[in-house]
């Protein structure tokens, strides 16, 4: 490719935001600029080069020898299998990894983090009250941050969901009241017009009382913090839509596991006296698609063994954690291979086949590695926003291995190898 | 004794998942169709109860387990009848779900015992479970309707979320018991702090305590003390986050 | 693949009602996935004598594809575990089957596979959000044995309510028309006309035909009839397929009523009538003077939404419908608003023959399909999962072909509120063969404007039900012992042996382009989706002629 383009309404999965106003330009076959900038999105496209390698055991390969290995490998194993969902593919890709993993009897998990996991959980159990990112901006009056600053991870949630005008907000920031509540260590955002720093003991009795004092509970506490996070509930009661916000991904400290869960409730509470949404960010590589797959092709939003049969639902023991006991004899690793210490440890003493982004490069040893596109780089098809928007993918770089494409072909690989008994 | 007897062949090398094994009516088996249900191995997957345990005697609706159980997992999940004795240790999520019978475990449980599943609305629906030992965290979480007794300390959480349904602890209870209840009535003899969403209503003599006390003293020979039968309850109501129509009694004093 | 290119379905006795066929023995030929006139002698045949043949289902309003029924998936995993759903055998050609699990809310492949082990080879997905339309048809993908498509949501969306605020009828039938086309959509689904905007901006719903949207001086009655106009104007196939404002609320027959009054003469389908006609003040049942308009109205049609005792899982739009519901069953809820264009709600609950009620809804909808004079326009339905699964439909059909099988359960019903009911004294029709056919095939294909389906004429879809007679009318119906799809034979001997993928069924009505520079503003001003990435790409089956 040669001389200079630009591919404009690119969408970025750089986060989970799914900002589907980028404009990527193109010299030379690489990425010279990434207009809105953002820090996570700029990283996130880097400049579009990524490996194209096809391997054995490390040494090159052609692509129907790398199959071949991974079929022979997987089929001795079923049964037996993790199938590993990375980040970076599309949802068309995440189709065909599910439909190995139930062609192979595998368990399939992905890159789903714990406390993201936490609040599914948490959400099949209460169900929740939510809304699509654009509610935010068009109808939220009042926003209130629990223990989190969008700026570091989610730099443009601000100026593309809450700055703007919205259609039940046409002052945009001026017409919404901002709150943010700091747990520990937990920041919340500066640009706020209402603050509290809770300690995280404090936490879930915090949001408890909120709760109950949404529902007509009034008890004179001790603690000023307290006593501030019920006048913070009561604003929110107060509110025409009352948007809360946390961050479902894991923090830098461990935090209350029930946070999550007091806060569904409490949003869902608020939908007596108002109207209000929890939105939980989440991070990007359509992680969020991989659950929606999941869910609709199994039921459940990730751990899914196939093993008995059929789809079971095992949270507790989640795939990914169980790959050190002994479970599993061959894993299959999707998307971007983990950077995670352990779990790539793990992946290394293992037979392992990565089908995705830069697994030529993984941390760990593999049987196979096959490197494809990254999806909305190279790749096209759909992505999730956190949201559960699906997105249109419009790459600005072609050329590359499509996941798809090469999961594709493993499965009719596998279905030639396994018989006519189940193919 | 009558009944069925498993005995655990060797030690668990691994975690064991039994949920299947009495979630089906099972009070009329002969020990080979008990031998016969399934069991999920976390390594090796797909075995059978009799690969694991000896299995003997005649069904009577009874069945006892024997053996090292702390890697035995959702052991009487989903229980519907019968009496389920269980000479020792269990490992998580014992009576997962139960419906109804006996669950009696001499030793500890392991965390979520009569909980719901992770992700499911409604923890235990009906029966006894008696853990003569102490609890893993959760026991007890979104239960329905049914009895659970721990006998020695309870973990955190214990009764988290319980819709409906009686959780007796004879020792100490852990942090956040009672959390965001619904109703139901968690009963405390050993030491306990109600979640700041609970509210105090009155000091009294809960009639109806002494019934189900005197039940459980001569039903299942739990060593309850004079002091709990005759003494004085903190009443405690809440979770007002939820409904509000729960209770913690917490004795107090003789 | 495997479609069989010639196929002679011989010696059965044929309900084609379509073609004026009730209960004839006579052959079905079929050849390269139609239905032809005749083939040769030699032609492989397939001996069907003494069975019933039917044309295949075809499902009319079922919510079984969209983001609202994956949330109600995700929301549901102890259903899941309590029916898991192994992958079913199929012929070693047919390609790889899927596991999957059930419940109210089946996975895809199970949802493909339990509509063709009932004899139905379409179904439409009734309530898409516009945004995820390209959700929708991902399912759709993942949900073989069955053509489909969906209604595209429009009733509450932000652009189209500023075209009626502003008098644009032109600009708004326009718009609807690149909804339609930029979604791959089928029809123009209206939930709640106005109701989900108001529950959404505080004023939590709107309860009366001409209630006022707060602030914005829309009604109810100026979105219906600016959205038939549209439809009508565009010639779609299907008509605008109404869900009415007060569903589930007593006394909401009279907006029902006055909602087809205000019609006028358009053409309009109404939807799960059961859960829209209710008497006041207090529960009764208001099916009487509802079905008697209809009767007497030829330019309207309805499907019912029959309740059914067991477990069901409520799914809507209808946002503020669902937060009622969770407040008076104590159940999990779900609600999720959707940016510039509707909402979603889910409670999973349980029917009970024991609650008054819920017997009272069971019994309005038999009383609709009792006193339905004209079935072409009286269409079965549950309003899969709402009312029931679509795996009920067998019983539903028993109910009205069985007077004794409804008479027994009338016995074991709460009959608190049955009082009036023209079912408790007793609607002794039952229907015939003929009648099924029509309203579980041939009526809902006629409805949908799909001249293709819905019967077994020369050039028709080689879509074909084969059931074994069964005095026990449910189990006839819950086991076809063939049904064929596309010339495909997917059940043999009541197995699932083939699972063709379904072809995806959308319209793409022309509008003026002027209407393009104006949507793009208001994109630019209130989406989060760029505009030039809105439209779903890649639907590679043509869309149906408008």
């Amino acid at each position: 490719m040669s001389g200079t383009s630009r591919v404009d309404h690119v969408t970025c999965l750089g986060c989970g935001c799914g900002c589907d106003d980028i404009s990527v330009t193109v010299s030379e076959g690489r990425i010279t600029e990434v207009t809105p900038t953002c820090p996570v999105g700029r990283a996130w496209f880097g400049d579009g080069s990524i490996p194209l390698e096809i391997q054995r055991s490390g040494r090159p390969a052609s692509l129907d020898q790398a199959v071949a290995e991974a079929a022979e490998l997987l089929l001795e194993a079923q049964g037996r299998i993790l199938v590993y969902i990375g980040p970076d593919l599309t949802s068309q890709a995440q189709r065909q990894a599910v439909a190995l993993a139930d062609l192979l009897a595998a368990t399939v998990d992905s890159a789903t983090s714990p406390t993201a996991a936490g609040g599914l959980l948490a959400a099949q159990q209460r169900g929740r009250a939510g809304a699509t990112l654009g509610e935010v901006r068009n109808r939220a009056d009042v926003l209130l941050f629990w223990g989190m600053n969008p700026a570091l991870r989610y730099p443009r949630f601000m100026a593309r969901y809450v700055d703007p005008a919205g259609t039940h907000v046409p002052e945009g920031r001026r017409g919404r009241t901002l709150i943010g509540v700091g747990v520990g260590s937990d920041s919340a955002p500066k640009e706020v017009d209402l603050t509290l720093t809770l300690d995280p003991s404090e936490e879930i009795t915090a949001l408890s009382l909120m709760r109950a004092s949404v529902q007509g509970y009034a008890r004179e506490q001790t603690s000023p913090g307290l006593t501030q996070a019920i006048a913070i509930a009561n604003r929110l009661a107060k509110a025409r839509y009352a948007v809360l916000v946390h961050d479902a991904e894991p923090g830098d400290e461990p935090r209350n596991p029930l946070r999550v869960e007091a806060l569904i409730a409490l949003t869902q509470a608020l939908n007596g006296p108002t109207r209000a949404a929890l939105i939980s960010l989440r991070a990007g590589g359509n992680r969020v698609g991989a659950e929606t797959v999941l869910t609709w092709q199994t039921g459940y939003p990730f751990s899914v063994d196939y093993s008995r049969g059929h789809p079971h639902y095992d949270p507790a023991e989640r795939g990914a954690e169980r790959l050190g006991s002994d479970r599993f004899r061959a894993a299959l690793v999707v998307g971007s291979p983990p950077l995670d210490g352990s779990l790539s440890g793990t992946l290394g003493r293992m037979s392992t086949v990565a089908i995705g982004p830069r697994a030529s490069q993984a941390a760990f040893t593999l049987r196979v590695a096959i490197d494809t596109g990254v999806a909305g780089i190279h790749e096209a098809g759909t992505a999730y926003r956190m949201d559960e928007v699906p997105l249109q993918l419009r790459p600005p770089l072609d050329g590359q291995r499509s996941a798809t494409e090469v999961l594709r072909t493993l499965i009719g690989a596998i279905r030639a190898g396994l018989g006519p008994s189940r193919s | 004794m009558s009944g069925l007897v498993a005995r655990l062949k060797t030690r668990l090398q691994q975690r064991a998942d039994l949920s299947e094994v009495l979630a089906e009516p099972w009070t009329t088996l002969s020990s080979s169709d008990m031998a016969g249900r399934t069991v999920y191995l976390e390594r090796d997957g797909r075995v059978t109860l009799g690969d694991l345990f000896h299995i003997e005697g005649q069904s009577t609706g009874r069945i006892e387990f024997t053996g090292e159980l702390d890697l035995a997992d959702r052991l009487g999940a989903g229980l519907q009848e019968g009496e389920v004795l269980v000479k020792g240790n269990v490992g998580r999520e014992a009576g997962l779900a139960m419906a109804g019978g006996i669950l009696d475990i001499e030793g500890d449980a392991g965390p979520r015992a009569g909980a719901a599943p992770l992700g499911y609305k409604r923890g235990m629906v009906g029966g006894e479970m008696i853990v003569r030992g102490s609890a893993g965290a959760e026991a007890g979480a979104a239960m329905r309707r049914g009895l659970l007794v721990i006998g020695r300390t309870a973990g955190s959480q214990t009764g988290r979320g319980m819709i409906a349904g009686t959780v007796i602890i004879l020792g100490a209870a852990g942090p956040d018991t009672g959390l965001w209840s619904k109703r139901g009535s968690v009963v405390a003899l050993g030491k306990i702090t109600p979640p700041e969403t609970y509210a105090y209503a009155c000091t009294y003599q809960p009639i109806h305590l002494r019934i189900i006390l005197e039940r459980l003293r001569s039903r299942y020979r739990l060593p309850i003390q004079r002091k709990h039968f005759t003494g004085l309850y903190h009443r405690y109501s809440g979770d007002l986050a939820e409904l509000g129509k729960g209770e913690i009694l917490a004795w107090t004093r003789s | 693949m495997s479609a069989q290119p010639q196929l002679r379905i011989t010696g059965g006795t044929v309900h084609d009602p379509a073609n004026g066929v009730d209960g004839e023995v006579r052959d079905i030929c079929i050849e390269n996935g139609r239905i032809v006139q005749a083939l040769p002698e030699g032609a492989p045949r397939l001996d069907v004598r003494g069975m019933v043949v039917m044309p295949g289902g075809v499902d009319i309003h079922s919510h079984l594809a969209s983001s609202s029924c994956n949330h109600a998936r995700r929301l549901l995993p102890e259903e899941h575990a309590a029916d898991p759903a192994p992958a079913p055998s199929l012929d070693e050609s047919a390609g790889s089957p899927r596991s999957g699990t059930g419940g109210t809310v089946p996975t895809t492949f199970t949802t493909g596979y339990r509509y063709a082990g009932l004899g139905y080879t379409t179904v439409f997905e009734a309530a898409v959000a516009p945004a995820m339309a390209r959700h929708s048809h991902a399912e759709l993908d993942d949900t073989p044995c069955v053509d489909g498509g969906f209604f595209v949501l429009m009733g509450n969306d932000e652009y189209l309510l500023r075209q009626v605020a502003a008098g644009e009828r032109e600009r708004a039938r326009d718009y609807s028309a690149w909804l339609l086309g930029s979604t791959g959509g089928y029809a123009i689904k209206i939930v709640n006309p106005g109701g989900i905007e108001a529950w959404k901006s505080g004023q939590r719903n709107l309860n009366g035909l001409d209630d006022v949207l707060a602030g914005r001086g829309i009604t109810p009655r100026a979105i219906l009839e600016t959205l038939a106009d549209a439809a009508n104007a565009l010639k779609l196939p299907h008509p605008i397929h109404i869900h009415c404002n007060n569903l589930g609320i007593p006394g909401n027959a009279a907006v029902t009523l006055a909602t087809m009054q205000a019609l006028a003469g358009r053409r309009a389908h109404f939807t799960h009538l059961q859960f829209h006609a209710y008497g006041g003040p207090g529960w009764s049942s208001g099916a009487r003077p509802l079905i008697e308009y209809v009767n007497s109205h030829a330019e309207l049609s309805v499907d019912v939404g029959q309740v059914m005792f067991g477990p069901a899982t409520t799914v809507t739009a209808d946002g503020p419908v669902e937060y009622l519901l969770h407040k008076s069953s104590g159940r999990k809820w779900v609600n999720i608003d959707i940016e510039l264009e509707t909402g979603c709600g889910i409670v999973p609950l349980l029917y009970k023959d024991k609650a008054a009620v819920t017997t009272l809804q069971w019994a309005i909808g038999l009383e609709l399909f009792l006193l339905s004079a004209d079935p072409w326009r009286v269409v079965l339905s549950t309003d899969h999962p709402n009312g029931g699964s679509f795996l009920s439909y067998p019983k539903l059909i028993q109910l009205l072909m069985d007077r004794s099988a409804r008479d027994q359960m009338l016995k074991q019903v709460n009959p608190k509120l049955l009082a009036g009911s023209t079912l408790a004294d007793g609607l002794a029709r039952e229907y015939t063969f003929n009648e099924i056919a029509i309203i579980t095939r041939a009526g809902p294909a006629r409805l949908l404007g799909l001249p293709h389906k819905g019967h077994l004429g020369p050039g028709a879809d080689a879509d074909v039900t084969v059931y074994a007679r069964d005095p026990d009318i449910a189990a006839m119906f819950a086991t076809p012992r063939y049904v064929v799809k596309g010339g495909a034979l997917m059940v043999e001997e009541g197995q699932l042996r083939r699972a063709p993928a379904g072809r995806r069924l959308h319209v793409r009505p022309g509008y003026d382009d002027a209407v393009l520079s104006d949507l793009r503003r208001h994109f630019d001003a209130y989406s989060t989706i760029s505009f030039e990435n809105y439209p779903v790409q890649g639907i590679t089956d043509e869309p149906i002629a408008v």
